[in-house]
């Protein structure tokens, strides 16, 4: 038994300032297995591979690599001894090629020999060949899909002959399709003999292809189970802490539908491509956004808040009004609601209060005010009430926005847009970057505000969270929506080949 | 028109003068910025550069000496931009503006310390004054810098350190020392520029004689889009309206002499179309100036 471990952590912990991010640690990791690390943000998932990988030393305990005790002081110290990582964002300068990038990483590396070496790129394009990855070499990396970056960041680890592959959260940027060769492509590197450790919150995938899994809540480890003994609704409950319902909502379609949104044959034009919507939201109803990141949803918010601000032909009706007829600040003077996709961008200012930001888009709302002044002890109350309500965490309206976590930070922007009762809700991919506990809270919401009578538009990158939420979902491509899909046949596949644009 | 003739020998030959500060200066601009240090210092170097090599030409009688010292002088000044931007994160643009400012106000006071004069040193004798040799080692620089760009493992560390600097530092280059040595390399080169202001395009230093040579370096940079054997011909643009400019002063044409401020104004009126972005979209470094 003991010959077959590859990495053992023993009471390793982690602080950053008087935080424990990570806490007597200890599990082992088999040799030529798929490895599972789940946990919610903040868990404390990352940090304990990135003390394995070298990014942040350890502050207690014993990290050893088959029989030898290491203390990596860089990624590099960990890539002499195999170890590769899959980071999530990927470490590829968009304006190289292909080939370039894969190039860069070389551990015998001198400054100043030749770049292309040919025994290297003939060496890189058989291990591709090996993995049957097929990869546009001489094409610039910004061109390419992020299903192709994600395997030129693999083979990055792959022609060095790595044992133990480290991938953070591969999935959260790729379309159903994509997970799936990806996962194919996991069980495939194990059978090569490598060993490979997934860090993700998609319990799914870990039970397709995890051998083993490991669970981390608040910075603690709560055990290593065979993927075998456990079932989803057991992992997320062991993750949360408690019991999460998984099932999706009963939909109940509203019997007064109510258009409140109507974007009639509607174009125009931004400087990559040329929009084409054509949509109605009905009150009472969750319409779904579905597509690959960066084909145009990011585009639909700005244009629906303010769409004269756009040249654009076709007619758009928001609650009964035509956009022309809006004022400067647009959609917002009527009851819409919005989580923006990059909410400390565009929904907050980071460093001010959280009260402060509470009043930030309403500030023109008269009951902020008395005698013409904002009445800041009365936006602590009504601060306060919704923090109760919404169990942001730490309950402090006095703490700057920053400070917050993001599952919290979501909350209050969530918070905040529901406290002035919309009539429309414009969700842009709200549970990113968001625990699962508030993942749960913020669903409730959306649900709530549906059965109210709300109308929702739900833009996500979650194909599940559309599943679960929508009551309609439009697949939106290179600008325009492709494909309509009825609750009663929502097919997964279908969506995602309706969002990679191959014929069904 | 008859009186200038641009194609003849002398204008050629006159083009090549005037460009070479520029072909200099330029380079050292490419080293910073495809590093992702935004370099407006350049002006500030080539004034170390000029300075130098007029002093060290004037104490050793070699002006070949005096034009190695200004690289190692330059070198040495730019240790002190590397540790602002590089060591302690200042903003690029500020430190450069300050650095600028401060060579501006430190060589007066050198000439006064070392020569008893107001801002200028004393000439060298004519016979020794560089050549053409100087011109040809800026070329040979151009295409040194090329290949050291797109064939070599340290050119490519400098582009991702431009481009991406987290992928270089994934791979365990720090990202730091990269562009330590690219700033050390363009102080040097740039000042290598100002040396052949000082002793071959005159014969000794004047004050500000580098006037603002280093921005319309900067400019040609951004003309070649970031790209050396491009930027070397944004360069002999610039240096053939300087060219133009001195030829056209007090010569009549079709009767009418035109001011001698119209013309010099010609090479900074093209920077500004040129920066206005009239050709094409920039394609800057990614990373160029962030952190």
């Amino acid at each position: 038994m003991n010959t077959n471990i590859e990495i053992e952590f023993s009471n390793v912990g982690k602080r950053f300032g008087s935080l424990w991010a990570n806490r007597d640690i200890s599990f082992s990791i088999q040799k030529n297995t798929i490895h599972a690390i789940i946990g919610e943000n903040g868990a404390g998932k990352s940090t304990i591979m990135k003390i394995l990988f070298g990014i942040y030393p350890a502050d207690a305990g014993i990290v050893k690599v088959g029989d030898t005790e290491v203390n990596f002081q860089s990624p590099i110290d960990a890539m002499k001894y195999k170890i590769g990582m899959v980071h999530q964002h990927f470490m590829l300068s968009p304006a190289h090629t292909a080939l370039e990038n894969v190039l860069l990483v070389d551990p015998e590396q001198k400054p100043f020999e030749f770049y292309f070496k040919k025994e290297k790129i003939e060496k890189i394009k058989a291990t591709a060949q090996l993995y049957k990855f097929d990869i546009p070499w001489d094409t610039p990396v910004k061109n390419l899909g992020v299903g192709v970056q994600q395997k030129i960041e693999i083979l990055k680890l792959l022609c060095l002959d790595n044992q133990i592959l480290i991938f953070d959260e591969p999935t959260a940027v790729l379309t159903p399709h994509e997970i799936d060769e990806l996962l194919n492509q996991l069980l495939e590197l194990k059978k090569q003999g490598k060993t490979v450790i997934l860090i993700t919150h998609k319990l799914k995938e870990v039970k397709r292809v995890a051998d083993m899994i490991t669970i981390f809540r608040k910075g603690q480890l709560v055990g290593s189970y065979p993927s075998s003994q456990l079932d989803e609704k057991e992992m997320a409950a062991k993750m949360v802490g408690k019991a999460v319902s998984f099932e999706k909502r009963a939909f109940e379609r509203f019997p007064d539908a109510q258009t409140v949104i109507t974007l009639d044959h509607v174009q125009f034009k931004d400087e990559t491509r040329t929009f084409n919507l054509h949509l109605a939201l009905q009150r009472g109803e969750i319409l779904g956004i579905a597509g690959i990141e960066g084909h145009g949803q990011e585009k639909l918010i700005p244009f629906l808040l303010n769409p004269k601000s756009f040249k654009y032909s076709g007619q758009v009706l928001i609650l009964g009004r035509s956009a022309d007829s809006l004022g400067n600040r647009g959609a917002r003077e009527l009851s819409v609601g919005v989580f923006p996709e990059d909410r400390l961008r565009l929904g907050v200012l980071p460093e001010l209060k959280a009260f402060q930001n509470f009043v930030l888009g309403y500030q023109r709302k008269s009951h902020w005010f008395k005698k013409g002044f904002i009445d800041w002890s009365k936006v602590k109350t009504l601060t306060q009430n919704m923090f109760d309500k919404f169990k942001v965490e730490p309950n402090n309206i006095d703490l700057t926005f920053q400070s917050f976590s993001g599952g919290n930070q979501q909350k209050i922007v969530v918070a905040r847009e529901l406290f002035h009762n919309p009539d429309i809700i414009i969700a842009a991919h709200p549970t990113r970057g968001v625990d699962i506990g508030a993942i749960e809270l913020i669903h409730e919401q959306l649900i709530q505000a549906q059965e109210k009578g709300k109308a929702v538009l739900l833009i996500s990158s979650e194909l599940d969270e559309l599943l679960k939420l929508s009551d309609r979902i439009l697949v939106i491509r290179n600008g325009k929506i492709t494909s309509e899909h009825g609750r009663a046949d929502f097919c997964e596949k279908a969506i995602g080949r309706s969002m990679l644009g191959v014929a069904p | 028109m008859s009186e200038i003739d641009i194609l003849s020998l002398s204008f050629i030959l006159s083009v090549l003068r005037v460009s070479t500060p520029l072909i200099f200066a330029a380079q050292a601009g490419l080293l910073s910025e495809k590093s992702g240090v935004v370099q407006i210092a350049l002006e500030g170097f080539m004034l170390v550069g000029a300075f130098s090599a007029a002093v060290f030409a004037h104490y050793t009688k070699s002006s070949h000496l005096g034009f190695l010292m200004a690289f190692g002088c330059g070198a040495v000044f730019s240790l002190l931009f590397s540790l602002l931007v590089v060591r302690f994160k200042t903003d690029a643009i500020v430190a450069g503006t300050g650095f600028n400012f401060l060579m501006a106000g430190l060589i007066p006071f050198l000439t006064k310390f070392l020569f008893n004069s107001t801002g200028s040193t004393p000439s060298i004798p004519v016979e020794q004054r560089l050549s053409f040799e100087v011109t040809v080692f800026a070329i040979l620089v151009v295409f040194a810098i090329y290949a050291m760009m797109t064939k070599t493992r340290w050119g490519y560390w400098i582009q991702f350190a431009g481009e991406y600097p987290d992928g270089l530092t994934a791979c365990g280059v720090s990202v730091n020392k990269v562009r330590w040595v690219s700033i050390l390399l363009c102080g040097g080169i740039a000042a290598l520029g100002g040396a052949s202001l000082s002793l071959f395009l005159s014969s000794a230093y004047s004050p500000l004689m580098t006037g603002g040579r280093g921005f319309i370096a900067l400019s040609a940079l951004i003309l070649g889009k970031w790209k050396p054997v491009p930027t070397l011909i944004g360069c002999l643009v610039f240096g053939t309206f300087e060219a133009l400019q001195i030829r056209l002063q007090g010569v009549p044409i079709n009767g009418v002499v035109i001011p001698v401020q119209w013309i010099q104004i010609l090479p900074y009126v093209l920077t500004i179309i040129l920066l206005a972005g009239f050709f094409g979209r920039s394609q800057a470094p990614a990373y160029l100036g962030k952190r």
